[in-house]
């Protein structure tokens, strides 16, 4: 590790810690911050100056019967749509289109196998479907991303991953920082799999976020 | 009348909320609502739009309760965090407009109005932390609140405010350090090192 390398990350660490930085250089901070405790150090000890700045926001309150509303959809058992079927119909058309694309792309890997380049991508099969590698904190593969190259574009996200179980927002993040929440994944044991339809912008990365709105990992969305 | 609930602490209220105890998601809503939609009211400047944030975060809270981990922060930090990074989405999609710091009403400096739930030492801190902010230069202020509450990169700071990336960089870095040395008054030598 370069002493260059760290002066870069160390100059963006309140950014970093802001959580402020756009994908592809938040990305390689983070890359080199998994790698170096010097700089996950000097990063921390920002996080936690950043941790107190919002309660600089004044406390406020809330219009009359918002905790009633919130607590009742806390405790209201769980409601089932009178028109659930559309919705059913159109999840199991996502997720057969997008198993389809990624069956095409598997069955066209050697061997069926599904580990990645040293690029970190799979290269397009017959147009249908591409693969990229889910990075963690660590650099380490933790999962894929399967995207069709129709529009809209169909995904599905898998991770193995030993966080905690529950539920993790699946979100695009855009070239320029401005992110979209695509849905929620739900992740048992390690193990989670979530599949949709992308928003129109087909560039930038996805991201998988904990419920405090830390990255956990992510991948740039594959365009060839 | 307050119920037995009301006097656990935030941890062991959120082991209830994770459990589906009905006082207990009372209790965390009551205790946390006011500074969850302060917080959004700062950042997305719209009473509707802050109070949908404020519910959709408290209800995360609530789905992601059995997630939490106390080594990383205290439960109001996780909950303002949580605020924050759906306050900030939500005012991302609105811009490139432009805001002014000083217009933010919530931005409150000198506020002494502690909740009667609030861990002491945390609102020693926090105390601190206004007092520190409330001597920075005006330049460094703005910066702290535009990227600390807005969500603005530095690069969108230097367009809004026509300076220089670098300066952005620096006022960025120095009203968070002044943060820190306001949390630790002895200790902040290391981070004023890497400058």
């Amino acid at each position: 590790m370069t002493a260059l390398e760290c002066a870069d990350v160390r100059e963006n660490a309140p950014e970093l810690a802001l959580d402020v930085m756009s994908g592809p250089d938040r990305a390689a901070a983070l890359e080199h911050v998994s790698e170096c405790a010097d700089c996950r150090s000097v990063v921390a000890e920002f996080t936690e100056a950043v941790d107190v700045v919002p309660f600089l926001a004044a406390e406020a309150e809330p219009p009359l019967g918002f905790h009633d509303r919130v607590v009742r959809e806390m405790t209201a058992p769980p409601r089932r749509s009178r028109r659930w079927w559309p919705a059913v119909l159109a999840a199991a058309a996502v997720m057969v289109a997008v198993v389809v694309a990624a069956a095409a792309l598997f069955a066209t890997s050697p061997g069926g196998s599904t580990r990645a380049t040293a690029a970190g991508h799979i290269p397009p099969v017959a147009g249908n479907a591409r693969s990229a590698v889910m990075v963690g904190d660590g650099n380490e593969a933790v999962g894929r991303l399967f995207v069709t190259a129709r529009e809209p574009a169909l995904m599905m996200v898998s991770v193995d991953y030993p966080v905690p179980s529950g539920s993790y927002t699946v979100q695009q993040r855009g070239d320029h920082g401005a992110t979209h929440r695509l849905g929620e994944m739900q992740v048992a044991d390690g193990h989670g799999t979530w599949g949709g339809v992308t928003a129109d912008d087909h560039h930038g990365s996805i991201q998988l976020v904990d419920p405090a709105g830390a990255v956990l990992c992510e991948s740039r969305i594959p365009t060839t | 009348m307050p119920s037995a609930v009301d006097a656990v602490s935030d941890e062991s209220l959120l082991a209830g909320l994770a459990a589906g105890d009905p006082d207990a998601a009372s209790a965390f809503v009551n205790r946390f609502q006011r500074r969850v939609f302060g917080l959004a009211s700062t950042i997305v400047r719209d009473r509707g739009m802050a109070e949908d944030v404020a519910q959709e975060a408290l209800l995360r809270a609530w789905r992601h309760a059995a997630s939490f981990d106390p080594r990383r922060g205290t439960v109001t930090t996780w909950v303002l965090a949580i605020t924050r990074n759906l306050a900030i989405d939500t005012i991302r999609v609105r811009r490139p407009t432009a805001v002014d710091p000083s217009s933010l009403p919530g931005i409150d400096l000198a506020a002494a109005n502690p909740s009667p739930d609030e861990i002491p030492g945390l609102r020693d801190d926090v105390d601190q932390v206004r007092g520190a902010l409330a001597e920075l230069p005006e330049e460094q202020r703005r910066a702290l609140v535009m990227a600390g509450l807005l969500g603005y990169t530095a690069r969108e700071i230097s367009e809004i405010e026509e300076i220089p990336l670098g300066t952005a960089k620096t006022r960025i870095r120095t009203a968070l350090m002044r943060v820190r040395r306001a949390l630790h008054d002895d200790n902040v030598v290391e981070l004023e090192s890497y400058r």
